[in-house]
């Protein structure tokens, strides 16, 4: 197995101040390799788009490394290893500039070519997702919401980085250009070899995106495995509620029941002690809520933080409609 | 390849004129920003080449003192038999060239100094935002008043002043600006591709900020102009001989009751040229907010 | 609340001193101090070492301001060197009129803009609206000792039973009073209500712009005066409050040249005076005292926010 292109080692980010802490990751590892797409799902809090941002770099790790090709991150920018795919189509690119200039940016960060050369370079990216020659020429405002993240992509594309991110990637957009813009990701991909960091709170886009799957609650990682794991035997319970949570139609015969987690997700400023979950997760018990569990490995490269997983999913059907029936 | 059919977008046509007929049609866009551009441009027109238009020495005293207005002297003349109208072409030529010069001078110490608080962050942003806090705290036109009642009033040191007092105002804009400018994804972007930090000022947060400093740019025009005539009023502006339209008013109240023009020729000419600057700036920016 | 505004108020004499402290420095800085002022040539240069030795002023500046400081901190602000009475009694006896010429002043301000803007919202988008703004540009264009200079020429032209113009305290009459302070109140509150005049109509805009709950008061058949005044209007008012408060502190520190054209006893006058002569101690004691205003003001317009605004929460606290 070649080493992963970018991996992140025990990451622990802090924000706020001494007194006041606010700890958006504890302790998150995970690894990508070339020509894999890793995708990263959680709710709001989770720390999914902070993990984004240490991977690019935006941000420094508090604790913990966060390396590209085996460099440190903060050493490897500039150099055209990483590049990002953000949310908002039209914040994205910077509204005064034509597409070609911004499209050629990180080429010319990373190397002074020849004009004629840079220049070749964006028409080619530009053809590859999918833009005619006249995009080049103009201003993001002309563009369609669906056509600006195709610059986005086609800029994150010209220095050809070994991993790109992507973060909310087609959240902002019309739901019948997700599909074309999901496919132009894979097919660049698969293209290029280029490992690929996908992130979303939506698990279904994740699933189709993905060779493997992390998920995510409060800032740290409760379940890590490849799609056909997470999907067909999902082990941890907050894993198995987003599952019962896509609607019935795209589950298919794969349908579950549903599980309904009570209670509001927890602030990531005040966590509970033990197993962060414990708060909402149906099965939850003494243990649960003194004692962190650690990630255990279930099978190869299938792992999972819970005391208790795999639940069996008819038991904590069970508990769930319990749950529900107390009115929690 | 199946990248869905490639995508067309459409040709750059240069769209009806292209840029010079949106620049032109931005500027009909606000009644504000129409009048503000005339005045303004009647007024450059005025203080420049007025005087040649006039034909009339500002400077000649003469035997016909507090004449009305006649054909001669349009607008009169003031108690030594100077020529009102030509004093003020001159009078309306000095405060511009003190609040423009000066506000230009104000304009790029502040995009500087607010630029790289905003950018910089940290220590750099904690000491600039100190400073202006306090600067901002001292009465402005006390300052004024002390340094030129001590110095002694001249051209320089009223835009030294004059500078003095805007900058902190200036500063804390563009901080805030930057602030906001920075956090848009454009910027991450650059800042991931490494590219240094002085060009994505250059490149991307100051063109950003083009609307809301030019209108800053006009208003600061305006108010240094107001506090240019106030203290020439004061009698700390630009010294006599040479006309001062604030120190015209002063002067004239004394014969304000026999001979009105005086007060009102001077002071009416404040009012439009203020005016002029303050319109602008006004028009320029309801012309902004409609567009986005 | 009281938790805030204490440790607003506790905050007060760290900036006083800082304000202080720089004023000290700026003088001493400037060319020129107290003993030239008062001398001229006429003072031999012997007379001149003499003067300043008694003074003080031979000491090192630093000094100086301890000097000063441990006096003002017994609640002796010193001497005039001009008058030679006491600093605090000559700031005291005009601190009534700045204060009432600020206070009408405002109020004028705040009822011209505020009735301004709410016509122009109003007549949102007609003619109405645009000659009111156009008219508040123009209003702000006008410098304040022009429009008193008219002011004083129409009263000599039209009222002319209004005599020399010229201040009449409160303990003679109040109507007397009030009269004579109406005119350099207006001529004060014209540039003022104009600013404000634009803020109102700024702020009403964005919230009609913004806000989807006109509608919900519209649908229940709210007239449209009854939605402009129970809603957009009051919430119009807070930012408006910090520009009015900054604008009351900065009149309440005197308005030097309307105070000059109608001859009114105010700080404007004192402080102008004392420049002039650089009499040192006054200029401290009046720029202590705008700084206490200035702080003071800007708390109690804090403190107003929660009132106009429920949204809004003094302390940074948990939400």
């Amino acid at each position: 197995m070649s080493s992963p292109v970018l991996e992140l080692r025990e990451v622990s980010k802090r924000f706020g101040t001494r007194k006041h802490p606010v700890w958006a990751l504890s302790g998150i590892s995970l690894h990508v390799h070339a020509g894999e797409t890793l995708g990263i799902v959680g709710e709001s809090g989770s720390g999914k788009s902070t993990v984004a941002r240490i991977a690019v770099g935006l941000e420094l790790p508090t604790a913990g490394s966060a390396t590209v090709m085996g460099r440190p991150i903060s050493e490897v920018r500039g150099k055209g290893l990483i590049q990002m795919v953000f949310q908002d189509p039209s914040s994205s690119l910077n509204p005064l500039l034509r597409v070609a200039p911004s499209v050629r940016e990180p080429l010319d960060a990373v190397s002074a070519q020849p004009v004629h050369v840079s220049q070749a370079r964006v028409i080619s990216a530009l053809e590859e997702v999918g833009l005619d020659r006249h995009a080049g020429e103009r201003f993001p405002g002309a563009l369609s919401g669906g056509q600006k993240q195709r610059v986005s992509i086609a800029r994150a594309l010209s220095a050809l980085p070994p991993v790109i991110v992507c973060d909310e990637a087609v959240t902002a957009l019309d739901v019948s250009i997700r599909a074309q813009i999901l496919n132009l990701l894979r097919e660049v991909q698969s293209a290029h070899a280029t490992a690929c960091l996908f992130i979303s709170h939506d698990l279904c886009t994740v699933a189709y995106m993905s060779d493997r799957i992390v998920v995510m609650y409060l800032g740290k990682i409760v379940e890590v495995g490849t799609t056909a794991q997470l999907l067909g035997a999902p082990a941890h319970p907050y894993t198995y509620a987003l599952l019962s949570a896509v609607p019935k139609l795209q589950q298919g015969r794969h349908a579950r029941k549903r599980i309904r987690l009570c209670g509001d997700p927890p602030s990531v400023m005040q966590q509970p002690r033990g197993c962060r979950f414990h708060s909402r997760c149906p099965t939850a018990d003494e243990r649960c809520r003194d004692e962190e569990p650690a990630m255990r490995k279930l099978h190869d490269d299938h792992f999972a933080a819970c005391h208790y997983a795999p639940v069996e999913e008819s038991k904590l059907a069970a508990l769930a409609a319990a749950h529900e029936g107390e009115g929690a | 390849m199946t990248a869905a059919t490639t995508v067309t977008v459409a040709a750059p046509h240069r769209d009806r004129g292209g840029a010079l007929a949106g620049t032109w049609r931005f500027l009909c866009s606000d009644a504000s920003l129409v009048i503000g551009i005339a005045a303004c441009i009647a007024i450059g027109l005025f203080s420049l080449g007025g005087g040649w238009l006039v034909g009339l020495d500002p400077q000649k005293t003469g035997p016909d003192v507090l004449a009305a207005p006649s054909a001669v002297h349009l607008l009169g003349t003031d108690s030594v038999g100077r020529d009102v109208l030509a004093r003020l072409v001159l009078g309306a030529r000095s405060s511009l060239f003190v609040a423009v010069v000066a506000t230009i001078v104000t304009m790029v110490l502040g995009i500087a100094v607010g630029m790289a608080a905003g950018f910089f962050g940290r220590a750099t942003d904690w000491l600039t935002m100190r400073a202006v806090d306090i600067l901002l705290s001292i009465p402005p036109l006390l300052v004024a008043i002390t340094i030129l009642a001590a110095v002694g009033p001249s051209v320089l040191t009223l835009i030294i002043v004059l500078i003095v007092t805007y900058v902190p105002q200036v500063v804390r804009l563009v901080r805030a600006s930057t602030l906001q400018a920075t956090t848009r994804p454009f910027v991450d972007s650059a800042r991931i591709s490494g590219v240094n930090r002085l060009r994505i000022m250059w490149r991307h947060v100051l063109p950003n900020m083009r609307g809301v400093l030019i209108v800053q740019a006009t208003i600061t025009v305006a108010h240094m102009l107001l506090v240019e005539t106030v203290l020439s009023f004061l009698g700390l502006g630009v010294p006599p001989p040479a006309p001062s339209l604030g120190f015209m008013v002063s002067e004239g109240r004394q014969w304000m009751e026999i001979a009105p023009w005086t007060v009102l020729a001077p002071g009416g000419t404040i009012v439009l040229i203020v005016a002029a600057f303050t319109f602008l700036g006004h028009g320029l920016d309801s012309a902004l907010a409609k567009r986005t | 609340m009281t938790r805030y505004m204490l440790s607003r108020l506790a905050a007060l004499p760290l900036s006083l001193l800082v304000v202080s402290i720089m004023t000290f420095s700026f003088l001493h800085l400037v060319p020129g101090d107290p003993v030239d002022a008062l001398g001229g040539e006429n003072l031999s240069a012997k007379e001149e070492a003499q003067l300043r030795r008694e003074m003080g002023l031979d000491k090192p500046v630093p000094v100086q301001f301890l000097y000063w400081l441990s006096h003002v901190v017994r609640g002796d602000l010193g001497k005039s060197i001009r008058s030679n009475r006491p600093v605090l009694d000559e700031v005291l006896s005009r601190l009534g009129v700045s204060v009432e010429l600020a206070a009408l002043s405002i109020i004028m301000a705040l009822a011209i803009g505020i009735l301004g803007g709410a016509v122009a919202t109003r007549w949102r988008g007609t003619w109405v609206d645009r000659s009111i703004m156009m008219g508040a540009t123009v209003g702000m264009s006008v410098p304040n000792y022009f429009v008193a200079t008219l002011f004083v020429l129409f009263i000599s032209l039209c009222l002319p039973e209004l005599g020399v113009v010229s201040y009449v305290p409160a303990s003679t009459g109040l109507f007397a009073n009030l009269s004579s302070m109406f005119f350099p109140a207006l001529a004060l509150a014209i540039l003022s209500g104009a600013t404000f005049c634009r803020y109102v109509r700024g702020a009403t805009e964005d919230i009609i712009r913004n806000a989807e709950f006109l509608r919900t008061a519209r649908a229940k058949g709210a007239s449209e005066a009854r939605v402009l005044f129970r809603h957009i209007i009051p919430n119009s008012l807070v930012p408006l409050a910090t520009v009015a408060g900054l604008q009351l502190a900065y009149l309440i520190g005197g308005a030097v040249v309307i105070e000059s054209i109608f001859a009114l006893p105010g700080l404007g006058q004192l402080l102008l005076a004392a420049i002039a002569q650089r009499d040192y101690p006054v200029i401290q004691g009046c720029v202590l005292l705008k700084a206490t205003t200035f702080v003071i003001i800007n708390l109690a317009v804090d403190l107003l926010y929660p009132l106009l605004d429920p949204r809004v929460q003094l302390e940074r606290g948990v939400r």
